[in-house]
């Protein structure tokens, strides 16, 4: 055999175990996933349905409700966005106590979002901490269901979603700006830029690539992360008003009989919005950076 | 070349046994799983040959039977010492166990409810679920029916006769039909739990003169809340399992209950939409809060909870003698059921069809809901009456309100649960939007309409 077909060959045998993982991970279960949507699915049988499932989606009304909620999520992502970004440069800029302050902000991005909820859950509880608080700074009588409406509740949940991702957002921004060169900072100084300008002209434009990845992330996270947080905290509820997509998926697949099929085509629904949300979002940054 | 060739030959086959073992995980345990894809007695025979005979513990070798346990304490909140085996589930498995030495009762704790569904229908798909597991009956078990064994093989008559509660684990509540579980316990009929002593500084005795009606009930809250006390607790969804559906079911009846799930009847009629205004009408006038109602209830702070057998302890040890118990007053002179309640049998015992050994896993069912056993887990202070025929409370229990529930549950007045009778679906439906409800961000009528709307796409899937 010639050396590089042999080459070649060897190659690609050692893509094919991460290959077939993947295939078996991943692609199966999506195509089994594709599959399904159009059958009416137990678990055990199922049978062709056709365009039921994706007909009842877009006619039942719900699917309308579950993406204002997901755009309620997504609408968040610029204030963590913000706050990521003045933490880290606070931090880049070693203020006074930064040490102590980046394990602070780091620790809620290593508990899982469970906790998290149930310990968010305590907090707003109408007789919870928040409420004993406010109270005691005289600035509401105490007995805010915080959960009970949507407005409120979406309030809590955005909180908790901020909480979690202030840590992971500083690191990536400390890291986007780590990679700025010093000298650039040097010269700038040296040419007479003040502070704010050298965050305005320099760190800024430099971050967009490490900006553009965090909405990205964030963006999807909005979509396929919330369940296990929102699962905690809210529910879904009150009633239906902060279910987003991937928890009626949950609903629909393991609390309805019958609707495996039903949750499947909503999974394919679902992936359909990311997929061009991602899209979208990475074409209009790549413009922006052009 | 050579060792790379044989790297990349070790890496390949690596991982296509990394694949062939998934493969095999995905069809269960190797002790429990691998039933016949139709999950018959005899197919699932036939498949485990490897493992102990299915006809039971008579060939001599052990069977090992794996009972998902959702409902049996094993864990006391109260004496975390408090060993496993001092708890009667354990006790009750090792004298099982003893009384048939070839089988092996392997019991894991998994959660209650929903979670426990969820969880039988995942493991069902990927057909390594236990043998035994304890559900919520009705609908609940029918809709997981795909991953259950059908037991009429292995019932006797006498089973039967010996029991209540077969309707709620028959195929569609039927007398006679395909069954999917055995009947587990009684819930009793939920009431109102109120503490005497509060009650009694408002200048009322609900034992001399319980409310009859919505107006005097209504009455009775307002002397409640005058005193200076919240007159009801009440949890987050509104009890509407508890309380409302009553008012709902004794309104329609039970045949106005299945009219309703058919689709012959709309929640959204003038009868269940004046229900609705007055229960509303309950939380505007302030008489309801839903912060830890059970809890402010035990500390004296809320007058009233609606309750049955299930709650009697925990409110006996709070309240002692000033605990009270009635049954919650009619809505209207003119609904069909009268004097009653909602209760019965919530709960039942099924076998999956991934079990490898039906007989015997019915076997160990029916020693667990034997009237010894029965008595047993009774007195142990589990959460459930007896449901065997002519039970006589009185012989195994000195607290009167656990015999007037234990007579309640035998009562016709007593409707069994509408929550369990509903699409699981729609009675989540239902939990989650009267939680608006109460909160008045959705109107009554709209509430209904909703219903309506939702149950009319679930029977449009099925």
């Amino acid at each position: 055999m010639h050396y590089r077909t042999r080459e070649s060959l060897s190659g690609y045998l050692s893509l094919l175990p991460a290959f077939l993982a993947l295939g078996a991970i991943v692609f199966y279960p999506m195509v089994n996933t594709f599959y399904h949507s159009f059958t009416k699915w137990n678990g055990a049988d199922s049978h062709w349905i056709g365009l039921r499932n994706y007909r009842f989606i877009f006619s039942n009304g719900e699917l309308w409700t579950l993406l204002r909620n997901n755009a309620v999520f997504l609408l968040s992502i610029p204030g963590i966005l913000l706050l990521s970004l003045v933490v880290s440069v606070l931090l880049f800029e070693e203020v006074r106590g930064w040490r102590f302050f980046r394990s602070l902000y780091y620790i809620p991005t290593i508990l899982s979002s469970v906790v998290v909820g149930m310990l968010m859950k305590m907090m707003f509880a109408p007789s919870g901490v928040v409420n004993e608080m406010l109270r005691a700074l005289g600035l509401t009588d105490g007995t805010t269901e915080w959960l009970s409406r949507a407005p409120t509740a979406f309030l809590v949940l955005i909180f908790c979603f901020y909480w979690q991702t202030l840590g992971q957002g500083a690191l990536i921004f400390l890291s986007g700006l780590s990679s700025i060169s010093p000298e650039i900072y040097e010269s700038a100084s040296l040419d007479g830029a003040g502070w704010w300008q050298r965050l305005f002209r320099i760190t800024m434009p430099s971050l967009v690539p490490t900006i553009v990845y965090f909405t990205v992330t964030n963006a999807i996270y909005c979509f396929i992360g919330l369940f296990s947080l929102v699962y905690a905290v809210t529910q879904g509820g009150p009633g239906r008003e902060t279910t987003p997509i991937d928890y009626m998926i949950y609903i629909k697949a393991f609390q309805s009989p019958d609707q495996l099929g039903y949750a499947s085509a909503l999974s394919i629904v679902l992936f359909v919005i990311v997929l061009l949300a991602s899209w979208a979002q990475i074409r209009w940054s790549r413009r922006y950076q052009e | 070349m050579n060792g790379k060739r044989k790297g990349t030959a070790l890496l390949l086959a690596g991982s296509l046994m990394l694949l062939s073992a998934c493969g095999n995980g995905a069809n269960g345990n190797s002790e429990n799983g691998g039933s016949g894809n139709d999950g018959s007695p005899a197919a699932s025979g036939a498949s485990a040959s490897a493992s102990a005979s299915s006809s039971g513990g008579d060939s001599g070798k052990k069977i090992k039977l794996v009972f998902w346990n959702t409902s049996y304490p094993t864990i006391d909140e109260n004496d975390k010492t408090k060993k496993k085996e001092d708890f009667y589930i354990y006790k009750a498995i090792a004298r099982y166990e003893a009384a048939h030495p070839n089988v092996e009762i392997d019991i894991q704790d998994i959660p209650d409810g929903t979670n426990a569904m969820t969880k039988f229908q995942t493991a069902g798909i990927a057909n390594n679920g236990p043998d035994v597991t304890n559900l919520w009956s009705g609908n609940y078990t029918m809709d997981l029916k795909a991953f259950i064994q059908p037991l009429n093989s292995y019932l006797q008559q006498t089973d039967i006769d010996s029991m209540t509660g077969w309707n709620a684990v028959t195929e569609n509540f039927a007398d006679s039909g395909t069954i999917y579980g055995v009947p587990d316990g009684s819930d009793g009929t939920i009431g109102i739990l109120y503490n005497k002593k509060l009650f009694a500084a408002a200048g009322l005795d609900p034992e001399k003169s319980p409310p009859t009606s919505y107006d005097e009930f209504v009455a009775m809250l307002k002397k409640l809340k005058d005193s200076g006390v919240t007159p009801i607790g009440s949890e987050s969804d509104g009890d509407f399992v508890y309380f409302l559906d009553y008012w709902f079911a004794q309104t329609v009846g039970t045949s106005g209950i299945n009219d309703i799930v058919n689709g012959k009847l709309n929640f959204n009629n003038p009868k269940l939409l004046k229900v609705m205004q007055g229960y509303l009408q309950l939380y505007k006038d302030g008489f309801v809060t839903n912060d830890q109602p059970q809890t402010q209830f035990y500390n004296g702070k809320v007058a009233l909870i609606f309750g049955g057998y299930g709650y009697l302890n925990d409110a006996r040890a709070a309240l002692g003698d000033d605990l009270g118990m009635m049954k919650i007053p009619n809505f209207s002179d003119d609904v069909v059921v009268k004097n009653g309640g909602i209760g019965g049998t919530g709960a039942d015992f099924v076998v999956s069809k991934s079990s490898r050994h039906p007989e015997e896993a019915v076997k160990f069912i029916l020693f667990l809901v034997s009237k010894d056993e029965q008595i047993a887990r009774f007195k142990d202070g589990y959460g459930k009456l007896l449901n065997i025929k002519n039970a006589d409370a009185r012989e195994f229990a000195d607290d009167p309100f656990v015999i007037k529930q234990q007579e309640w549950a035998s009562e016709p007045s007593t409707i069994f649960w509408p929550d369990n009778i509903y699409p699981s679906e729609l009675s989540d439906y239902i939990s989650s939007l009267n939680a608006l409800v109460i909160k008045q961000q959705l109107d009554p009528g709209d509430f209904l309409a909703k219903l309506d709307q939702k149950r009319d796409e679930i029977n449009a899937q099925k």
